[in-house]
């Protein structure tokens, strides 16, 4: 569903990343993995239509979103969380999930000065739609709480909810395991394996290594920005590439 | 949650009540001037209440709209004859049309050079309105601007129907402040300004709905530039000076940026403050400026914005939770 064909950015003279070339297939998860700075969010932003790539071409579902803006790519269903979590944080939790839901069917500025009957129904879906987001996740009980006064965990789960209100069939997430304990990892794993049961395609970077072994079913690894391996966890595991990037540029196998 | 929400409806009756009531209270001719101009004031703010306070960018080109606003109304009325509706009217379009233009060129910077090249087109527009004296009269203004048209027996001859007239439209700016603030239009305003890669990330057109901001913001600024028109008979091209952006940027932060009532408590407040200073002649400022400094410091949320500060800070409550505190329950029963 997801094709990434000679894909390259760079910030000045620095090549985040270059030449990079896979592709996702649909209801798959892909770990993208690589040593700190490898350029692995820079590879989110730019299928996320964050970042403009200076090179190469995004292919999704055959359609070539090269270079378009992240509301777009959003409206297309692409979906991602940010690798330092971040929520609306004077909003509640509720309103978070809300401004997600409203790429689906919103309302115009007539309806809301007008306040038509229009906007009272879509206000009414927009927070069950929320609701049911939040529920998914597990935090449907925290809804009225500021998003800023909720625990890591729950915050990182509210990020995702906002990712599902916005009913992707491509979902990147960028560390969503960070920070978390290994039974919250657990936890978030159980919760990602669901996101693939209802019919959503997963990419995510992790540095915790349990996690790509359990939960890929492919892995791309990126070192200098380029792709230095591809495969199987197994075989990526194995790949002497992939032993050499870890060994020389600081590890990942502590972690998780 | 209920009875707060009463309380605050139970505020904005008894402030419609005291407008409605107040050219009555309000005996002297000149007062009742102050009150009506910091009505039409309050209209200005509420248009940069929708691009700052909501959207979080900071023009300082408003008066500038604002005097486009004013001088539609005074040319077409006085050297065209049309009735004060239809040039209210054209000044809506207008106002429009610059803040359309405006925004597409300005928005697409942001923060502080945001402010410097609105800044800049204010004082474009400021400077235009004193050289062009073939078209403006320049420095001495327009004079003898007839009152708005009658509409059926209800004249606007006295100033006190033209205040009444103001209040139908601060009324509206107020309602339609509160209606997009509660609408998704609103949730997409205020998301952007918290972050504008994350609200990208979730769909919302960021730069669309900037530009709706601005576009709203000159609108408001130019309804309240041509009540100002209609209303004074006089004009010049001070109006749309940056102090007058400046004195309409004061009012939004002390009455509270964001909020609904925010606007009008700064402007009447700020307005009544300058008129009680006054009798302090040159020492005004003296005065003035801790009086700015202490509601800043103490209420960075404004006036209107206490209430929300004292409930967030009973949110967080004496020593927060540490993180992660809060226990999951579903999810352990899922796992
Ligand atoms: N906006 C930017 N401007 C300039 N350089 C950037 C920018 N964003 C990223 N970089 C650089 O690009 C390189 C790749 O960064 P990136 O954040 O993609 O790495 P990463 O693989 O996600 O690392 P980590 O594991 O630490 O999150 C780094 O050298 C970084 O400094
Ligand atoms: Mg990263």
């Amino acid at each position: 569903m997801l094709s990434v064909e000679a894909l390259g950015k760079s910030f000045g003279g620095l090549q985040a990343v270059q030449d990079v070339t896979f592709s996702v297939e649909a209801g798959s998860i892909t770990a993208i993995i690589g040593p700190n700075g490898a350029g692995k969010s820079t590879l989110f932003n730019l299928i996320a239509g964050a970042v403009r790539p200076t090179s190469g071409r995004i292919r999704l579902n055959g359609e070539d979103v090269t270079g378009l803006p992240a509301h777009e790519m959003a409206a297309r269903g692409v979906a991602r969380t940010f690798q330092s979590t971040h929520l609306f944080q004077e909003f509640t939790v509720i309103d978070n999930v809300m401004a997600a839901c409203q790429l689906r069917g919103g309302a115009h500025l007539w309806d809301a000065l007008l306040r038509t009957d229009k906007l009272r129904r879509e206000a009414g879906a927009l927070r069950e739609q929320a609701m049911r987001a939040l529920a998914f996740v597990e935090v449907a009980h925290l809804a009225d709480r500021r998003a800023g006064t909720i625990p890591q965990e729950a915050q990182k789960r509210v990020a995702l909810a906002m990712g599902i209100a916005t009913q992707p069939k491509l979902v990147l997430l960028d560390e969503i395991a960070g920070g978390l304990n290994p039974e919250e990892t657990d936890r978030m794993m159980a919760l990602i394996r669901r996101l693939v049961d209802h019919g959503m395609t997963v990419c995510f970077v992790e540095h915790k290594l349990r996690m790509v072994m359990q939960l890929a079913d492919q892995v791309v690894v990126i070192h200098h920005g380029r792709t230095i391996a591809e495969g199987t966890p197994a075989q990526v595991s194995r790949d002497p590439a992939v032993i050499e990037a870890y060994l020389g540029g600081g590890g990942i196998a502590a972690g998780g | 949650m209920r009875l707060r929400w009463s309380f605050r409806r139970l505020a904005w009756m008894l402030a419609l009540l005291a407008g409605l009531l107040a050219p009555l209270a309000v005996g002297n001719p000149y007062y009742l001037q102050v009150l009506t101009l910091g009505l039409i004031w309050a209209i200005g703010v509420y248009g940069l209440n929708i691009v700052l306070g909501f959207t979080g960018q900071l023009s300082l080109g408003h008066a500038g709209f604002f005097g486009i606003g004013a001088y539609t109304v005074g040319l077409l009325t006085l050297r065209v004859g049309l009735s004060f509706w239809v040039a209210l009217l054209a000044a809506v379009v207008l106002t429009m049309i610059a803040g359309w233009l405006v925004g597409w060129i300005c928005l697409r910077t942001r923060g502080h050079a945001f402010a410097i090249f609105t800044m800049a087109v204010g004082v474009i527009i400021n400077l235009l309105i004193d050289k062009w004296d073939s078209l403006t009269n320049g420095q001495v203004g327009l004079v003898n601007i007839p009152a708005p048209n009658a509409i059926g027996p209800v004249s606007f001859d006295s100033a006190q129907a033209r205040y009444y007239l103001v209040l139908v439209f601060l009324v509206l700016a107020a309602y339609a402040t509160w209606a997009i603030l509660r609408s998704p239009i609103g949730r997409a305003m205020h998301a952007v300004r918290q972050s504008e890669e994350l609200a990208a990330a979730i769909g919302i057109p960021v730069m669309r709905t900037k530009r709706l901001a601005f576009v709203l913001s000159t609108v408001f600024a130019g309804v309240a530039g041509a009540l100002f028109a209609g209303y004074l008979g006089y004009l010049g091209p001070d109006v749309t000076g940056v102090d007058i952006t400046f004195d309409m940027l004061l009012y939004l932060l002390v009455g509270g940026m964001g909020t609904v009532a925010g606007p009008l408590v700064g402007a009447l407040l700020v307005g009544a403050l300058t008129q009680v200073l006054q009798a302090f002649q040159q020492y005004q400022m003296l005065i003035f400026g801790p009086v700015l400094v202490i509601l800043i410091r103490f209420f960075p949320g404004g006036l209107a914005g206490i209430p929300a500060g004292i409930r967030r800070r009973r949110e967080r409550g004496p020593n927060p939770p540490p993180l992660a505190a809060e226990p999951i329950p579903a999810a352990r029963e899922e796992v």
